[in-house]
């Protein structure tokens, strides 16, 4: 992701690497968004033992981004940014560049399923088993929306589009929700 | 109407985000943190640069860089230079001295109106001999700067 420069930075709380002491920041950034991205990951690859090599690749990442961090306006979207593509980089690298590629492009990747402990109650299991079988792109986001509870802007840089068209896959997805479950929109 | 306000899976139908919400994600496994940590702390250590070294091999990088953009202008400058002051040189090479020529004039036996345009031609020339002559001056300064001559100085 190409970080966007700090013209005038909100209060996200301390910066990772503002104090300098190296792993305090990290520390830190685990402890704020480790759990979200690791179940962020799962969606993305279907596996807990991918999920958690990936995780630890991102974060030596973030380790590296000494300089970078400096830059970042919202370290949020900034991380799940970074996860996405350690995870797609992943894909490309486990199923080989090709078959990589088209995992990524068609969405086959994330599992809603894999996130979640199976739900008791069968409407909730319907609920789950519904929202897996939606589009990625608009599975992608309703995700980042409702479960991690991005705003629409850090899902379109999380994602690589506009805020409008994060918008409309997450309603596109409701809607397509709502109309699969018999009712009307 | 109360049962049109549910859906099929019997959940209402404003409250399909909410339904989504009340799901339970898996928990991460125990000892996750850690190990991302670790393995976080050993990538950081095995960066090749510190911050300050890495501030420094970028400002020297952009340095090399502008000084091998400036380098071609400032020889091209030089050439130019060089080509009009040997130019000159190869004038002046082959312009008779002034002395000759003022004997020459005198001993021409023409008009007076003759004489007086040979005179003041004479004087042009003489003026630019001069110019000429401080061309060969600033050649004679720049001698050795471009041959690699050794040093003149006495060590």
């Amino acid at each position: 992701m190409r970080p966007v420069l700090d013209k005038k930075r909100r209060d996200w709380g301390p910066h990772p690497w503002r104090a300098k002491t190296g792993l305090s920041g990290l520390e830190d950034l685990y402890d704020r968004h480790g759990e979200a991205l690791y179940r962020y990951l799962v969606f993305k690859l279907g596996s807990t033992e991918d999920a958690q090599d990936v995780l630890q690749e991102a974060f030596c990442r973030f380790a590296r981004y000494d300089l970078r961090w400096r830059l970042v306006r919202d370290p949020r979207a900034f991380v799940f940014r970074v996860a996405r593509n350690e995870a797609n980089r992943f894909l490309r690298r486990k199923l080989g560049r090709r078959e990589g590629e088209k995992m990524i492009a068609s969405g086959r990747a994330g599992h809603l399923a894999a996130v979640f402990a199976a739900p008791e109650d069968p409407a909730l299991a319907s609920l789950l088993r519904l929202a897996g079988e939606l589009p990625a792109e608009q599975r992608e986001a309703l995700f980042l929306k409702v479960f991690d509870g991005l705003t629409f802007k850090e899902i379109g840089a999380v994602c690589g589009v506009s805020v409008n068209t994060a918008a409309s896959r997450y309603r596109y997805g409701i809607e397509k929700l709502r109309q699969t479950m018999g009712g009307k929109p | 109407m109360k049962d049109k306000e549910r859906n099929v899976v019997g959940l209402p139908i404003s409250d399909v985000e909410i339904g989504l919400g009340r799901l339970k994600p898996v928990a991460a496994p125990p000892g996750l943190r850690r190990r991302v940590l670790d393995r976080a702390r050993e990538a950081r250590g095995n960066v090749a640069m510190t911050p300050g070294l890495r501030i420094t091999a970028v400002a020297g990088s952009l340095l090399i860089i502008i000084l091998l953009g400036i380098e071609p202008a400032l020889e091209r400058n030089e050439s130019v230079r060089l080509a009009a002051i040997l130019n000159n040189q190869s004038q002046a090479g082959s312009a008779t001295g002034p002395a000759s020529e003022l004997a020459d004039v005198l001993a021409v036996a023409e008009g007076e109106a003759g004489r007086l345009a040979r005179l003041r031609a004479l004087a042009v020339s003489a003026g630019r001999e001069e110019r000429i002559n401080d061309l060969i001056e600033a050649r004679e300064s720049l001698k050795g700067w471009l041959d690699n001559e050794t040093s003149e100085d006495l060590d």
